[in-house]
């Protein structure tokens, strides 16, 4: 098998195994630099081209097929947070987080409905309330420890967990909601809903979002230095 | 020619360890690297050379090296580096395999309460 048809075999498995093109130019371009590498040192030793030749690539650099399969089951084995950190880290961002407005607004109303029967116990009002303004916070605080978790269990670039926690701030400033308490039956107000561009007055809802972000990193990178810090065995 | 067969046993976190063990102690490109695990088992190891590249890709894509084109010895090669969470990992990799062979060598010599006899 000579260096060009080896080398079309390996490209051949590598498209059937699924791998990018962007990778498979990566892999070929290095798997060619190390068959340079193979020819010099068969030159030095005074090998015959035919024994560089015949069945010698399948040798030293392995079947084509195993080559393939190792580079499909490599970035199978990477994290998709790492693979593809744009959709990770800030197209899904925006997305998740209006679900998880979603989400905690449903488990409002059921909360509500559950309230309806205590409404005039004074704690009960102010849980209720208190559950009702989390609407602008809760979810955000909860998407950027996400983002936290996932950057530190990929170990992705400082950027990208910035630009994730940035989004989720500045989406989160977004999201209006007012509520009034009746003071006669069905005088009761709650609105929910976005607001275009994001007004000052509620700059707490970009702040916390921001706050727990800095927190998380301050935490992750403090646990990273004390790890880094243990004696080393390499 | 007797067809140099991959070893899935090497695929096992084995590989992992040489990798970021050689190249903390200098950068290098593949076939260089391929060399030095070589040479630094005393060919005990056998792999297909071609298999050490995903292996490369995937520490780096996790953040363990760095790689750059280079000019080396007059021709342009990917030369790796180890980062700062590669050596980490490093670390992490090495105690582990450390007590995996404590725990073996337990066992092979007899284990705590057992008898010191080997087949």
């Amino acid at each position: 098998m000579d260096t060009q048809r080896w080398l079309d075999e390996m490209e051949c498995q590598l498209r059937i195994s699924g791998v990018s093109a962007t990778y498979q130019t990566r892999l070929l371009e290095e798997l060619r630099d190390h068959i340079e590498d193979l020819s010099c040192e068969e030159r030095m030793h005074a090998m015959s081209a035919e024994a560089v030749k015949s069945q010698y690539l399948d040798t030293r650099l392995g079947p084509p097929q195993e080559i393939a399969e190792a580079a499909k089951a490599s970035i199978r084995q990477t994290q998709f947070a790492l693979r593809h950190p744009i959709v990770t880290f800030v197209v899904l961002p925006i997305p998740v987080l209006v679900l998880m407005w979603v989400a905690y607004a449903l488990l409002l109303i059921v909360s509500l409905n559950l309230f309806q029967s205590y409404k005039d116990v004074g704690w009960v009002v102010t849980a209720a309330s208190g559950l009702i303004h989390g609407l602008a916070y809760v979810p955000a605080v909860a998407l950027t420890l996400l983002i936290a978790w996932i950057a530190s269990r990929s170990r992705a670039r400082w950027g990208w967990w910035i630009a994730a926690s940035v989004i989720v701030a500045c989406v989160s400033g977004l999201m209006i909601v007012t509520f009034a308490m009746p003071t006669t039956p069905g005088t009761g107000r709650l609105a929910i809903g976005l607001g275009f561009p994001p007004d000052l007055s509620r700059w707490p809802q970009i702040a916390i979002p921001l706050v727990a972000a800095i927190g998380s990193f301050a935490l992750i990178r403090r646990r990273r230095q004390r790890a880094a810090s243990t004696p080393s065995v390499a | 020619m007797r067809r140099k067969r991959t070893n899935p046993d090497f695929l096992n976190g084995v590989p992992e360890l040489l990798i970021l063990k050689l190249l903390a102690r200098r950068p290098m490109h593949g076939y260089d690297l391929v060399q030095a695990i070589v040479s630094a088992t005393g060919g005990t190891l056998e792999f297909g050379e071609g298999c050490i590249y995903p292996l490369l890709h995937r520490l780096q894509l996790d953040g363990a090296l760095t790689s750059e084109r280079e000019n080396v010895a007059g021709r342009s090669r990917v030369v790796y580096r180890v980062s700062s969470a590669g050596r980490q990992r490093l670390q992490d990799s090495a105690s582990r395999w450390q007590a995996i062979v404590d725990a073996v060598q337990l066992v092979l010599q007899g284990g705590m309460h057992g008898h010191a006899t080997l087949a």
